[in-house]
């Protein structure tokens, strides 16, 4: 019996025209990814964490990415056809046939469970079989290099639906079976659902922190992060080869979840009853009330005359009733308050994750929250969006009611105007839910600043509108498609569809439903200048939406027509005036808001795609790299008179270069490259020249001085330059120049010579553009590279000075000090001059500032930041003192008299070291909220003020020539700096968790490498490694030689290299003075750390302890010992091991009232290869024991480095 | 007023030919409208009712083209629909009362009177205030009527509205419906030849989407009359029986098989001679036996 039923399903299944389609839409989503990775549409597209260029596209790594994502979009699916096999007898009332049958419950739920079951994976096949198709189709295309696919491996394909298809399909088709057999609804299917999403999602805030792997990877019911937690750090060469194992975090999910499933199945299986659903309990006491028989006939049907009144007044009364009644529809349905439910529980769930960097919080201060949860609620709204669009539009359909709806006089208009309407107004009450959860939030924080106006403005200014347009597209796609489920799915396939329509060439934003170029808030810039174009594409699309809306309102299935076509044609009977009026006015508005979008994006400015700017690129290469290394003379004076124009968003530059001849041949030409958006009213040499070429798309011009520039020779380059900014662009959100907070640098003014920074740099888009792949920088001993610093190529050291004027509510900085300031005509002048040599590289801020000052010794410390930003002034006060006591005394003298940290709008998250001038990003430090108590809080304010602080050392006296590896000398040596005054401040325990941040960050990063990864002392300004492992490293290497004696040789660098002339200085010499302080023992510590690229894999294997008579323990450690040296794609071979590595033997220990880890013992020892037998005696009772406690060698598996102790007596 | 329908046809999509070329007059009063099950005569009255367009012909109500002017047809509509459901949690006053608005009804107070006199009229004023879902199918079926009564319909529809209803219902839903259909138009659609012979005054017979007859039942009992025959015969003579005979019906009495044979002379001895009823006027109309059935007649002469 159980055969039969499970036959009949599968042959039902079979039939549904919606199996095949959903198989397709599986197929020809893989085959989309597959085109997307594989560059077919040209460019090459990134699926899944860390994946890179030379992953191949049917990797084993990148196959099961795009089956696993593809596989949790397919729940959609999961829930159609795992929530429909028993629910389906109910809705078409088959039950009463079915359930009177002699079958016995587990062949009924059994045969519907498995055959939906098997039908369900069939589909998902389908991202296998389009995945395969498209490995074996992608090659066939021109743009596709054939390297970009690897062999066939049917491993590949089985294995992730193995371990996560098959699993998943079990757990969510348990649960979407049971709830549809046990509710009979289908909504609360859907709720489940939204639970099982919101448990994925909670997951995947938590894997924010790393402390939480465990907690984050059981919560996950999908095994997303035990599918990243097992790859998170594999290189390309083990992405290209490894398919995905059976992990423990895989296992332990995939146990936990799956049991869960089963349970799921027991308690329905257990719950389900023939009889119970069979009878209808509630009719029989109503139909007492009237007694058979004899009815005595009828007295005359006397209706009260009543007066009907048809006019557009009442059919708006019409509809505002029905709003109100399909509102509260909405409102009241238990589903619907589930899913807020679900909603709010997500999203204070999330708010201990708001603004977090490094693990350490941020004020929840409006606009972050807003945008956390914002973020955060989106899913939940547009589910709600695309449910209960589904809903409105089949409500009387579904209550059997339509025909007595349809056949009423309510004008066409109402029906739908009315759902629409109250949909919109679903959004509305949500948003409210959303501030209402922020104040909660805020509040239960401590925190009081409850900015009412900026949530009101946040929410229901900035994202309602999105939301509102939304509801206009469901709604039509509903009645386009006239069904439900297929509505749900297309809805969903849009919202894909727009995550990659970058990819897919759609970039105008004019053609880009809903669509507008961002409006980014700030604290000290409000929403700006973003808020009249964000107005004016909503405007557009609102109009479209109206469109939309009519279309849809004239395709109302109104009676039994529901084909399309004859849909179709009763809408062409129904175009009267009023309809074509609106019609019209809203497309005229659509039309005039689009050509003034397109005037202003097209028109006023060039517009340019990604493939344009590539282009340009390519060509500005093509035709001027033959000019690269002619002579140039080198800029060494500047003086600008820089005018700021913050309303006007434009800014002025006049004034001059002196260039001096250093060479030794006289120079009769200079090519000046300036940014192509300059206005040049002049750019001319203060003695005769000729404009050999102006090329102003490119920003190339070539003069000819009259008379040669001789050798040791200057001249002067006069400038006057205008950058105006004109109507708003597509997507360039010109954040440099704004209202408050203006920040612009020393790229906008004119370099000498050819730059090769505007190369373009990908090799894939090089290739595309007919160019040859090059190296990413020059060879470490490069002479000729190392001429210049790797910050300019067209200078040494300048003499700086400015007068920097901007309206008068704001203060204007530039590197240097100020020698005057004054008012004329309105505006506020600052006159900056520095007083010693700097690198060419400078900006200029203007905000309307606080000052704090303080002193350090004699060096003025000012902190300029925006009202309201007070929090932590004085951590970054103290770090620029505790900074500059190290620094001066380790290092050398600090060159300027001055330390400045200015806060620049949060539209770039970073702090940037110029001369005595630190620009500091508000989001990253200035709304910190530091708990000190906390041992794993990290005072970030403190260190990136430090770090800044350090690159004042580390950049700005140290600098490096332009080749492989100048970084570690600025960014490494300063995350080093910065992480010395951080410990010596905090203590070495404080540093634990910072360092496994840096450790984390390292590996993933070189997972995600796109190109090669590269030792630490080559290192091609590669973040991941100059800052993430350079942290590392440094920090073990000061512990193994000892802090005192590797800054005694950084000192010794210092005193050597600072402010020389050319060429400069390179990593090679740098570590021949780390060298000359290692001794000889530890020397490999420099091979492995900073030449080669050195992983271990180090593992307690086990760990027990003796109590001795004298009650000390003797602990007996295994340790499992293995190194290996990778090469740039991650290809690891085994490397001999007899190395140093710190021996633990741990304990707990409440310290300051907190519990944490306390080291009974803790020496460098011996270790090799393989296994250790290692002999300890510790005084008290250890908890763990094992090598490296502190993870100060890299290694991919830190947890395992120690283990708990078992103790025998 | 009359409603009248003229060359009216429809295929559906599947090839399915619910209508053709479909010709009534209909006059103020109860018409029937009779034919077996899958005839078209839902599709007919959804037709009459705006829900369904029709692939050519017209329908006029007095001077209202009913194709074109929708709105102005649904101003006068009653409808009940063969099948339909209710909002289960909401109360019957409630819906009512949401109906009547929807279907202009503005005034308050009027409302309220007509809501609570549908529902006198309709006898579920009692339990007025419980929720739909719990309604019996008699009562749920009256809420319908009450439903289409609103707002001084000039047409009501009701299409099978007694299937499924005990007799109880179905004679308190008659009595009704006779009230309601002395000054407007009741069209009244059903497979159940008692249904038309006890209320209409006027009636068609339609199978497979084409009008066989049309006139007053009586009418047509009458022109039946002597041509009805019926005799007792064994299970297994049926077959016979239908190849010698026109057999109208065959039909169970007390174990035994009846058949009743169309025939203008007594078609043989064992044969005796029947008082014709509409539903041998019904049966013969549908077998096609009749030579000189009503449908012949041009429609002009259907009583008005």
């Amino acid at each position: 019996m159980f055969l039969n039923i499970f036959l009949f399903e599968l042959k039902y299944r079979l039939k549904r025209p919606a199996t095949y389609i959903y198989f397709f839409l599986f197929f020809l989503m893989a085959l989309l990814c597959v085109f997307g990775v594989s560059g077919v549409f040209g460019g090459t597209v990134i699926i899944g964490g860390g994946s890179s260029v030379s992953v191949k596209a049917n990797s084993p790594y990148q196959i099961n990415w795009v089956i696993t994502i593809l596989s949790w979009f397919g729940v959609l699916v999961t829930s159609a056809m795992m929530g429909n096999p028993v629910y389906r007898d109910f809705e078409h009332k088959t039950h009463s046939l079915f359930f009177t049958t002699p079958i016995s419950k587990w062949s009924y739920l059994g045969g519907r469970f498995w055959g939906s079951f098997l039908v369900t994976l069939l589909v998902f096949s389908g991202i296998a079989f389009g995945y395969i198709f498209a490995s074996a189709v992608a090659p066939l295309f021109p743009s596709v290099e054939a390297t970009r696919f690897g062999p066939f491996n049917v491993m590949s394909y089985v294995q992730p639906f193995l371990l996560i298809v098959i699993p998943n399909l079990l757990l969510t088709g348990a649960i979407f079976f049971t709830l549809g057999t046990l509710t009979r609804n289908m909504l609360a299917v859907y709720i489940g659902s939204v639970l099982v999403l919101v448990l994925y999602g909670v997951s995947s805030a938590l894997t924010n922190d790393l402390d939480n792997d465990l907690l984050a990877n059981l919560v996950d019911p999908f095994g997303a992060s035990a599918v990243y937690q097992t790859t998170r750090y594999w290189t390309a060469a083990e992405q290209n080869t490894l398919v995905l194992p059976l992990s423990q975090q895989i296992l332990w999910n995939r146990l936990l979840w799956d049991g869960l499933a089963v349970l799921l199945l027991i308690i329905c299986f257990w719950r389900f009853s023939f009889s119970f659903f069979a009878s209808e309990g509630k009719v029989r006491k109503l139909r007492r009330e009237e007694a058979p028989g004899i009815i005595a006939t009828a007295q005359r049907i006397s209706l009260p005359k009543v007066s009907q009144e048809f006019s557009f007044g009442r059919s708006f009364g019409q509809f505002w009733k029905l709003t109100k009644l399909e509102f509260k529809g909405i409102v009241r349905s238990v589903y619907f308050i589930a899913i807020v439910v679900a909603g709010i529980i997500f999203l204070l769930s999330t708010a201990s994750q708001i603004g977090k960097i490094y693990d350490t919080n941020t004020y929840p201060v409006t606009s972050e929250v807003v945008a956390i949860l914002g973020g955060t609620f989106a899913l939940f709204m547009l589910i709600i969006i695309t449910f209960y669009s589904g809903e409105l539009v089949w409500r009387e359909r579904d209550a059997r009611m339509n025909q007595l709806y349809d056949a009423l006089p309510i004008p066409n208009w109402v029906p739908f105007t009315s759902k629409l309407v109250a949909l919109m107004g679903i959004q509305v009450v949500l948003m409210a839910v959303v501030l209402v959860c922020g104040i909660i939030i805020q509040a239960a924080k401590g925190y009081f600043n409850f900015e009412l106006g900026l949530y009101v403005k946040a929410l229901f200014g900035l994202q309602l509108v999105d939301y509102l347009l939304m509801c206009a597209l469901a709604m039509l796609v509903q009645v386009l498609v006239n069904n439900k489920y297929l509505g749900h799915f297309i809805m969903v396939v849009y919202y894909l569809a727009n995550i990659f329509k970058g990819q897919l060439g759609f970039e105008h934003l004019l053609y880009s439903y809903s669509s507008d170029p961002g409006a980014p808030y700030s604290a000290m810039n409000g929403y700006g200048h973003f808020v009249g174009p964000f107005l004016l594409f909503k405007v557009y699309w609102g109009a479209f939406a109206i469109i939309l809306a009519l279309v849809s309102n004239l395709l109302w299935v109104r009676g039994t027509e529901a084909r399309l076509k004859g849909r179709f044609k009763l809408a062409a009977l129904q175009l009267n005036r009023s309809t074509l009026v609106v019609l019209g006015g809203a497309a005229t508005v659509f039309i005039i808001c689009g050509g003034f979008i397109f005037y202003n994006t097209n028109v006023l400015n060039e517009y340019r795609d990604a493939d344009d700017n590539e282009r340009l690129q390519a060509t500005f290469e093509k035709t001027y790299k033959k000019y690269q290394h002619l002579q140039q003379p080198r800029v060494v004076d500047v003086y600008l008179e820089t005018d700021l124009y913050p309303k006007e968003r434009e800014f002025h530059f006049k004034g001059y270069y002196w260039l001096k001849n250093k060479t030794n041949v006289a120079i009769d030409s200079v090519h000046i490259m300036l940014d192509d958006n300059a206005v040049i009213k002049q750019l001319e040499f203060a003695r005769p020249a000729k404009t050999v070429l102006f090329d102003k798309t490119m920003g190339y011009h070539i003069f000819r001085l009259a008379q040669p520039l001789a050798p040791g020779d200057s001249v002067k380059l006069n400038m006057d330059l205008l950058y105006q900014t004109k109507g708003f662009k597509q997507r360039s959100y010109n954040t440099g120049i704004v209202y408050n907070g203006t920040f612009i640098n020393s790229q906008l003014l004119p370099h000498i010579g050819y730059q090769e920074a505007l190369e373009l740099a990908d090799d894939d888009t090089r290739k595309e553009n007919g160019l040859k792949p090059k190296e990413r920088m020059a060879k470490v001993n490069d002479l000729k590279a190392r001429q210049n610093t790797y910050i300019s190529n067209d200078a040494d050291w300048i003499n700086f000075e400015t007068v920097v004027s901007t309206v008068p509510d704001q203060i204007a900085l530039a590197p240097g000090y100020l020698q005057k300031e004054w008012t004329k005509n309105g505006r506020r002048y600052f006159h900056y001059k520095m007083d010693s040599p700097i690198l060419n590289f400078y900006s200029f801020l203007s905000a309307d500032y606080e000052v704090k000052k303080d002193k350090w010794n004699d060096v003025a410390i000012e902190v300029y930041y925006q009202k309201g930003h007070e929090y932590n002034l004085d951590r970054m006060i103290k770090g620029v003192k505790k900074s500059l006591d190290y620094y001066t005394a380790n290092f050398s003298p600090y060159q300027h008299r001055q330390v400045r940290i200015l806060e620049f709008p949060g539209y770039s998250a970073f702090a940037q070291a110029f001369p005595n001038t630190i620009p500091f990003s508000e989001s990253i430090g200035f709304i910190a909220d530091v708990d000190d108590k906390d041992p794993e809080d990290i005072d970030y304010p403190f260190y990136v003020t430090a770090h800044e602080v350090a690159h004042q050392w580390w950049a700005h006296q140290v600098i490096g020539g332009d080749v492989q590896g100048s970084t570690l000398m600025s960014e490494t040596m300063s995350q080093y700096s910065a992480l010395m005054v951080m410990k010596k401040e905090y203590g070495p325990e404080r540093m634990k968790k910072f360092l496994k941040y840096e450790m984390n960050n390292y590996l993933l990063g070189r997972a995600g490498e796109r190109k090669k990864e590269l030792p630490l002392a080559l290192v091609e300004n590669q973040q991941y490694i100059h800052y993430r492992k350079g942290s590392v490293v440094m920090y073990a290497l000061a512990d193994y030689i000892g802090e005192d004696k590797l800054n005694a040789a950084l000192k010794e660098y210092v005193q050597k290299v600072a402010f020389q002339q050319a060429p400069y200085t390179n990593s090679v010499e740098f570590l021949s003075y780390i060298r000359k302080a290692t001794p000889d023992s530890l020397q490999y510590l420099v091979d492995d750390m900073f030449e080669n690229i050195t992983l271990y894999e180090n593992k307690a294997t086990e760990a027990s302890a003796v109590k001795q008579k004298d009650g000390s323990y003797k602990v007996s450690l295994t340790v499992d010992a293995k190194k290996f040296r990778a090469d740039s794609l991650g290809n690891e071979s085994p490397a001999p091991l007899n190395d140093y590595v710190d021996v633990a033997v741990i304990t707990r220990k409440k310290i300051a009232g907190i519990w944490q880890d306390f080291p009974l013992y803790l020496q460098k020892q011996r270790i090799k290869a393989g296994q250790n037998k290692i002999e300890v005696i510790v005084k008290e009772k250890p908890e763990r024991a094992g090598v490296d406690p502190l993870n100060k060698l890299i290694d991919r598996n830190p947890n395992d480095n120690t283990k708990e102790v078992t103790v025998k007596s | 007023m009359e409603l009248i329908i003229q060359n009216l046809s429809k295929t559906y999509p599947n090839g399915v030919q619910a209508l053709k070329d479909v010709n009534l007059t209909i006059p103020t009063g109860m018409f029937g409208l009779l034919g077996p099950n899958g005839a078209g005569k839902s599709s007919l009255m959804r037709t009459i009712a705006t829900l369904q367009e029709a692939d050519s012909g017209s329908i006029r109500l007095g001077d209202l083209d009913v194709f074109r002017e929708k709105d102005e047809m649904r101003k006068v509509l009653g409808y009940l629909p063969q099948e339909f459901g209710v909002y289960p949690k909401v109360s019957a006053e409630e819906l009512l009362d949401h109906f009547a608005v929807l279907k202009g009804i503005h005034n308050s107070k009027e409302r309220k009177e007509t809501v609570a006199s549908l529902l006198q009229q309709t006898n579920l004023y009692e339990v007025r205030k419980k929720n739909l879902g719990g309604y019996s199918g008699g009562m749920k079926q009256r809420f319908g009527i009450a439903q289409a009564l609103l707002g001084n319909p000039k047409i009501i529809i009701v299409d099978e509205p007694t299937a499924g209803l005990d007799p109880a219902e179905r004679n308190r839903f008659h009595n009704l419906l006779s009230e309601i259909g002395e000054n407007i138009i009741v069209i009244l659609s059903t497979h159940i030849v008692d249904d038309v012979s006890d209320l209409c005054r006027n009636m068609a017979i339609i199978n497979k989407g084409e009008v066989l007859a049309t006139g007053e039942p009586l009418q047509a009992i009458e022109q039946m009359q002597g041509q009805i025959w019926r005799k007792f015969i064994k299970k297994e003579e049926l077959a016979q029986h239908q190849a010698e005979h026109a057999v109208i019906s065959s039909r169970l009495f007390a174990g035994k098989t009846i058949i009743h044979v169309y025939a203008d002379a007594r078609p043989g001895l064992e044969f005796e001679p029947v008082q014709p009823d509409l539903e041998d006027v019904y049966f013969a109309t549908i077998s096609g036996v009749t030579r000189n059935a009503p449908q012949q007649r041009p429609e002009a002469e259907v009583i008005g």
